[in-house]
């Protein structure tokens, strides 16, 4: 080429020097040509020109190379590779994508329904302002808590030490009837300090918390009760209409309404009484004759709230200090004052029912998860095989080991995203479901805080990354030559961690299947156990309104005998309580007459009327029960039950005295056979029983009902119940239905640990299941020589399912002494509880390893009677 | 290892922005795109120029075609391979265009979305009598 036909060399440099060098070649080849087609048509000196325009014009953006750099400075590529090879490898090892995507989406949605559980649950209580500072204050005796502390003990404790103590908040709880016009609702109420609101920092809707309480015949209400009677929640300075026990029905004035607090709670909610209306302290007169909070003698639910810095033993030594000074308790060296964080109270209460189940839920959720992990990972390593060849070939092409390894977990990572998003669809399905079996809503996915799906991405994230990091280091170190050469020689251990994983499994699987079996028998031997009494059939109504003064007494033994008229009622009690229901509400000791009270037994005391027998079965030991009804009546009588004669050692016609009630004597009349009234944790304590009629008091109206229709026996109570007590609404349970409640976190166990158990039955068995398929399609061959040789298909069979036999039988050998120990364990929590037996381990062992067998069997069985033509023809 | 850079994800998030938005040819980039399906086989840089320039009797700057040529193959209506070096191009590779499926789609939109526009002119309105009254 003629050098006269060169462009100028500076604009050509200065094209070279600004385009992208994508670009460069090609256009600087576009513009030469053009150049010199013009060169030798026009002459050199206008096709320079021309040049120089072109050159001018092409200086655009779209043609400049970028400022921030042009070179691939990142490997977007290579990752867009791995994640496309990686979809490809999914599509194309369909089945065991599927078991893969299975195994981790149920293991996923399982932990994601548990965590947000087990996080609600700890969330309990926890909005409570300042809840650091607050305190549950409990009295114990000796190391055992027995009741909430004298009256006038945190009282007093605030005003005499401000420095260290901030506030105190005290009720007394009352189920009443509030009525506005025609709407009768039975609310429970808390009569309480006007400290309530401020020191819990309840949110107010209406009103001004800080008087709200401190006017006598004012009340509170939540934003509930506002829109239940008014359908509004702006109901300040109505009135509602409370019936009190002293002064019947009374008129008080709305002077707040607050925010629903949290549906479970340790104040309003406390003991799951779900409280809603809120009176003032001082009203609590209209509901007792004699009932003075600020007293040393009488024990009130009390709250503190200590200064910030104060620490909790000092203020525990203050408090104690101030009531062995003040308590005229005659026992106080036994006796003491102890302060419960509010903090932990939810979760420990009830010898840490809650934080045991919380605990054991976690547990089965990560072993599920763990199933589901080492699943991926078994099936990782038996398919590895077959992708040996690949990973030989991208090492020749000059692959990383780290890139080797990275695209294995770029595979995990894209399988665990997939059943990410599964589980969080399964988990949207099912959350009302399992809400309702755990007994708490469980929030959708749109309402979940932005924390959740940070954890929920690195669990994800975390999962993959696990569930390949041993396979895919494992190919990544494999020498290419011999993986090129198709030899295959396992590292050495591969075989034996893949089973030693599969064992884990079983193991696991039969630990939970066991001790899952023998909780819900404990379960069911809670709610069938003959429990000294009768259950069936019995109706408790909670909403007798309670007057308690004669009159009121009288008219509500009036009622009882105008419902006995009923044809559907065969008997009917008053009582204060009912079993498995509050049965006594105070204890105190009693001792026989001429000893000390110290020599005493600690009993308690419950009021109940003379068909209290009939209705609830409760079989006589000696003596006779409590003689109901006029000239018969006399009063100081006692009838105790067996436990409580073991210990106080009386007879018959003995005369006991009782530390409650100071010199008066009571006489031995009866001698019933123990019942559990308590739940089956504990043993049936000493109880004693007077008539009601020596109190005047009465809560629950029970009925035996005949036999026949339930429903028509409630018709027909209501019917009766809307003439008698037309102010009233009718409440009423089960003792059955009531019986449950009181196994509630038992229950709610026994219903996560038998899904969880399902659950890793089927994560266990698709397991097995990848792994057969995967070892009987490598031994394919194997299959058809033997079976060539003579072997027949019975032998193929037992010669693939001798492995998991073998693995079976290990892990039932330690699995069941682990079972075993920790059954005892739990078992012995219990006062009463079932014996272990050799079904509880065996019907799980035969269970699962007869589901294995037919998994494996059922999958070979193709390729064990397949033709050994078609496995041995070679192509 | 590098970092990804944000610039890295615009070709991509380019396509995404182009398939919500359907399909988005410039007028030049129509005339580009047709030309290149006039060549065939011969669309490169100066053979798409000279089309252009004889067909529609409109002068061409290499900045305008190649900044077009460029934001075709972004959007992904057109692709390259490199082609053969001349003597002419003093050693530099020839880059041929060629239309693909989805280009294709993107002109047939193009041209159906005229012919509706055409055929939903009123006659009169083409009638220069009134056009001019």
């Amino acid at each position: 080429m003629n050098s006269s036909h060169w462009p100028p060399k500076f604009f050509l440099r200065f094209f070279r020097w600004f385009c992208h060098p994508k670009l460069r070649d090609h256009i600087e080849g576009d513009l030469l040509e053009t150049y010199t087609e013009h060169a030798t048509a026009v002459g050199k000196r206008k096709a320079d020109i021309k040049f120089i325009i072109d050159v001018l014009l092409l200086f655009r953006p779209g043609i400049i190379k970028p400022v921030e750099g042009y070179k691939n400075l990142n490997n977007y590529g290579m990752i867009k590779s791995y994640f496309n090879i990686a979809s490809r490898v999914i599509v194309r090892n369909k089945f065991h994508s599927a078991i893969n995507v299975f195994g981790l989406t149920l293991g996923i949605a399982f932990a994601l329904l548990m965590s947000i559980f087990i996080y609600g649950e700890m969330q309990i209580d926890q909005q409570l302002k300042d809840i650091d500072r607050l305190y549950f204050v409990e009295e114990k005796y000796d190391d055992a808590v027995v009741g909430w502390p004298a009256g006038l003990l945190t009282k007093e404790a605030v005003t005499q030490y401000p420095t260290i103590f901030e506030s105190y908040y005290r009720f007394v709880d009352r189920s009443v009837t509030i009525s506005k016009g025609e709407k009768h609702f039975r609310t429970q109420t808390l009569i309480g300090d006007s400290t309530f609101f401020k020191m819990f920092g309840l949110k107010i809707l209406n009103g001004d918390l800080n008087s709200a309480l401190t006017q006598p015949n004012s009340i509170v209400i939540t934003e509930a009760v506002a829109r239940q009677y008014f359908d509004r929640s702006d109901a300040i300075g109505e009135t509602l209409s409370v019936y009190t026990e002293r002064l019947g029905s009374k008129e008080y004035k709305i002077t707040a309404v607050i925010a629903n607090p949290q549906k479970k709670n340790s104040v309003t909610d406390f003991m799951n009484q779900d409280g809603n209306v809120f009176l003032p302290m001082e009203n609590l007169k209209d509901f007792f004759s004699d009932y003075n909070t600020d007293s040393w003698n009488v024990n009130v639910i009390s709250y503190l709230k200590l200064k910030s810095g104060a620490s909790r033993q000092q203020a525990s030594d203050v408090l104690n200090s101030l009531f062995k000074k003040n308590s005229p308790s005659n026992d106080l060296s036994h006796r003491s004052v102890n302060l419960n964080p509010l903090k932990t109270y939810y979760l420990t209460t009830n010898n840490s029912a809650v934080k045991k189940l919380l605990v054991s839920l976690a547990a089965i959720a990560v072993f599920i998860l763990l199933l589901a992990i080492v699943n991926f990972i078994n099936i990782s390593i038996a398919s590895s095989f077959s992708r040996l060849k690949e990973v030989g070939v991208r090492k020749v092409m000059g692959g990383l080991k780290n890139q080797v390894a990275v695209q294995f977990l770029c595979e995990s990572l894209l399988l665990s995203l997939i059943s990410g998003v599964i589980a969080l669809l399964l988990y949207e399905f099912m959350h009302t479901y399992f809400g309702n079996v755990l007994g708490s809503p469980l929030p959708s996915v749109t309402g979940f805080k932005s924390i959740f799906w940070l954890v929920i991405s690195g669990g994800i994230l975390m999962i993959g990354l696990l569930a390949r990091l041993y396979p895919s280091i494992y190919l990544a170190l494999s020498n290419p030559i011999e993986s090129l050469k198709g030899k295959f020689n396992p590292v050495r251990g591969t075989i034996q961690f893949s089973r030693g994983l599969i064992s884990t499994q079983f193991t696991v699987t039969l630990f939970i299947f066991v001790v899952s079996i023998v909780h819900s028998q404990q379960v069911n031997f809670f709610l069938n156990k003959d429990l000294g009494y009768d259950k069936s059939r019995v109706l408790i109504v909670q909403s007798v309104p309670r007057v308690y003064s004669d009159e009121g007494f009288q008219k509500a033994e009036s009622a009882k005998l105008e419902f006995e008229r009923l044809s559907c009622v065969q008997k009917a009690t008053l009582s204060w309580g009912a079993p498995g229901w509050n049965l006594s509400p105070v204890g105190g000791k009693i001792y026989t007459v001429g000893k000390s009270p110290e020599e005493g037994v600690q009993t308690d005391l419950s009021s109940v009327d003379e068909d209290y027998l009939n209705v609830f079965q409760i079989k006589m030991l000696e003596g006779k029960f409590i003689s109901g009804g006029g000239k018969n009546y006399r009063q100081q009588e006692l009838v105790i039950n067996e436990t409580a004669q073991k210990s106080l050692r009386v007879k018959v016609g003995d005369k006991v005295k009782s530390s409650i009630f100071g010199e008066f004597e009571f006489t031995v009349i009866g001698v019933m056979k123990d019942f559990n009234y308590e739940s089956l944790h504990e043993k049936v304590k000493p109880i004693a029983f007077m008539h009601n009629r020596d109190f005047s008091v009465y809560r629950y109206l029970s009925f035996k009902l005949n036999n026949g229709s339930l429903t028509e026996s409630i018709q027909q109570i209501e019917k009766a119940w809307k003439q008698i007590f037309p102010n009233d609404p009718l409440s009423y349970s089960f003792a059955e239905a009531r019986l449950e409640a009181l196994y509630t976190t038992e229950l709610q166990m026994k219903k996560g640990s038998s899904i969880a158990t399902a659950l890793m039955l089927l994560i266990v068995v698709t397991g097995v299941l990848g792994l057969v398929s995967l070892s009987v399609s490598k031994r394919s061959k194997e299959i058809g020589i033997r079976k060539v040789l003579g072997a027949s298909v019975s032998k193929i069979l037992i010669m693939i399912s001798k492995e998991y036999v073998w693995l079976m039988l290990l892990s039932f050998t330690l699995g069941t002494p682990l079972a075993f120990w920790f059954a005892t364990s739990w078992l012995h929590g219990f006062a009463f509880h079932i014996d272990l037996t050799w079904w509880m381990f065996a019907v799980p062992f035969a269970i699962v390893f007869v589901i294995t067998l037919l998994t494996v069997s059922l999958h070979s069985l193709k390729t064990a009677v397949a033709n050994p033509v078609d496995s041995l023809r070679s192509e | 290892m590098g970092i990804i850079q944000f610039h890295d994800f615009i070709p991509t998030f380019r396509k995404i922005v182009i398939t919500v938005k359907k399909y988005q040819l410039g007028e030049f980039e129509e005339i580009v795109i047709l030309t290149i399906g006039v060549l065939y086989k011969g669309a490169y840089g100066v053979s798409i120029r000279k089309e252009i320039e004889s067909r529609l009797s409109r002068s061409v700057s290499m900045g305008a075609l190649h900044t077009a040529l460029v934001r075709l193959e972004d959007k992904g209506y057109i692709k390259s391979f490199d082609g053969e070096a001349t003597v002419e191009r003093m050693g530099r590779p020839k880059k041929y265009f060629q239309i693909t499926a989805l280009g294709k789609r993107a002109m047939e939109y193009s041209k159906d979305t005229r012919n509706e526009l055409w055929s939903a002119i009123p006659k009169m309105a083409l009638n220069p009598k009134i056009v001019s009254v």
